[in-house]
């Protein structure tokens, strides 16, 4: 019963935190210019995926998920991590230099956009009430 | 759509659920100033998800997941 409620609890941050990229891709892109536009997208995908990871965390930690499942988890994650951490040091060197040249590209961007995605997927199937232990 | 429509969406969001938008905290105060974020709040967030990854990596290979 405690368990339901905590995979609901789960599956419902992750269907909030799909919505938060959604709405700051919205935002950053619609409403700022290219440069403040990466920036803020490169951050938002850094706090969205730093909650994403708690919830991976508590899963690989739950006995009663599968080892496949935390393996794929672990896969996907790696992905996803090294991907934005190394954007993030883009932005970084760029505002020390304020060489436009050293900026993410869109293509980057939206790649680990859809990364984060594939991760979300991921741990949402695997919080899914019913998913084979 | 009104960027002060989307904030409030997400502050709402992060108000209902404050545990898991610890992070989203400093994400909105950037977007609220109209400011990007500093080079302080990237490394923060950047030590965040490194500490996170390493978690990660060691729950799973107490549980022989890695």
């Amino acid at each position: 019963m405690g368990s339901k409620k905590g995979n609901l609890i789960a599956l419902a941050a992750i269907a909030i935190s799909v919505a938060f990229v959604v709405i700051v891709s919205f935002c950053t892109s619609g409403c700022a210019g290219r440069v403040h536009g990466v920036v803020s997208s490169v951050y938002a995908l850094d706090t969205v995926y730093a909650d994403v990871q708690k919830t991976e965390i508590a899963l690989v930690r739950n006995p009663t998920i599968s080892q496949d499942t935390k393996r794929e988890i672990i896969v996907v994650d790696d992905k996803v991590s090294s991907g934005l951490v190394l954007l993030t040091d883009q932005i970084i060197a760029w505002q020390a230099s304020r060489d436009d040249s050293q900026l993410p590209t869109q293509e980057e961007i939206d790649k680990a956009r859809a990364n984060l995605h594939e991760l979300q997927e991921v741990v949402t199937k695997s919080i899914t009430p019913g998913a084979t232990p | 759509m009104n960027i002060s429509i989307l904030i409030g969406i997400i502050e709402a969001m992060a108000e209902a659920a404050p545990d898991i938008y610890d992070n989203v905290k400093g994400y909105l105060e950037s977007l609220k100033s109209g400011k990007e974020p500093t080079t302080q709040q990237l490394i923060q967030i950047e030590q965040v998800l490194k500490a996170n990854s390493k978690a990660l990596k060691e729950a799973g290979g107490k549980d022989g997941a890695s």
